[in-house]
């Protein structure tokens, strides 16, 4: 499959994506990009800094997440810890809901597509 | 290895100042965290993929919401310091000594200038100021290289030569016209003057 249709669909869904994961809980950077590359690895992709930092700037600049600096115990340097804000869970319901009638929308098609026998 | 990595990523970056903080800032993080969980630097750097595609990435993600920011910023402290430079020649031209008290003429005017220039704190730190001014300046060219680097870096390299040229004419006894002359005493006098064209030319077509 070309990769530039692969690329729409990971643009699209992932800033979802971070917000879902920051509404399980506080994470920073790279357990962020770990979590998100062992649990959507096969369809995202391998999780990369730079395209999850951007992403994560991004939110905190519309005020959808919000973050905190604290000492990093193991390396005497600070993490930066990222949680989402009643703003962002507000947005990520809207686009959960959202996504459930866009998923149901595309699948309609998909499914008509196949009876017609277009699609395997 | 690592501050290598990250100073590559910071030259490559057109970001507003918070922006490309926060980038650095995260991409120091990412390094430290890889660490604390048993990743080489070298193992992190393979995985963050090559500086320049790093910051690429970044800023095609950033976009150029954050760019205009930068530039929006650059620009007001480009106008803010030459609008200051600007007034301190206005003012150093009006309450100046007038160049008649001075008993100078008028084929004096340049030196004379130039040696009050030289000699006054004021010029010192204002010219100061537009030189850190112009890393930024040329930050923001940075963003049409393809088309403006080139074109300044050839530029300036034609201009530079064609002082190099005219000054060693002079030296070999050639132009004797007084204009000449005196631009090229300038020149000698001032051969500082060669810095920002050899700048230039190494910015221009030093390609990265």
């Amino acid at each position: 499959m070309d990769a530039k249709y692969i690329q729409q669909f990971k643009k699209g869904s992932l800033e979802m994506v971070l917000l879902c994961l920051l509404a399980e809980g506080e994470s920073y950077g790279y357990e962020i990009i770990t979590h998100l590359g062992q649990r959507g690895g096969d369809i995202f992709g391998p999780a990369r800094e730079g395209t999850v930092y951007p992403i994560l700037y991004r939110l905190e600049g519309g005020g959808l997440i919000q973050s905190r600096t604290a000492p990093a115990a193991a390396n005497g340097g600070t993490k930066k810890y990222y949680s989402i804000t009643p703003a962002g869970r507000a947005l990520l319901e809207e686009l959960t809901a959202y996504w459930s009638r866009y998923v149901s929308c595309v699948g309609g098609f998909i499914e008509s597509a196949k009876k017609g026998g277009a699609v395997k | 290895m690592k501050e290598r990595y990250i100073k590559q990523v910071k030259n490559r970056l057109l970001l507003s100042r918070e922006a490309e903080a926060s980038v650095l800032a995260n991409l120091r993080e990412s390094f430290a965290s890889a660490a604390e969980h048993g990743e080489g630097e070298a193992e992190t750097i393979a995985r963050l993929g090559p500086p320049c595609q790093f910051a690429d990435e970044v800023m095609a993600d950033l976009g150029g919401e954050s760019f205009a920011a930068g530039r929006r910023q650059r620009a007001v402290r480009a106008a803010v310091l030459t609008a200051l430079f600007a007034a301190a020649l206005l003012v150093r031209t009006l309450v100046g000594p007038g160049l008649h008290e001075q008993g100078m003429h008028t084929y004096n005017l340049r030196p004379y200038l130039l040696f009050v220039a030289a000699l006054s704190p004021l010029y010192y730190g204002l010219a100061g100021a537009v030189i850190l001014a112009l890393p930024s300046v040329w930050k923001d060219l940075r963003i049409r290289r393809g088309e403006v680097r080139r074109g300044m870096g050839l530029l300036c390299a034609a201009l530079f030569l064609l002082l190099w040229g005219f000054l060693w004419v002079y030296l070999l006894g050639g132009f004797p016209t007084y204009a000449f002359s005196r631009a090229a005493t300038f020149l000698l006098q001032y051969p500082v003057c060669f810095l920002p064209l050899g700048a230039g030319v190494f910015a221009g077509l030093n390609r990265r």
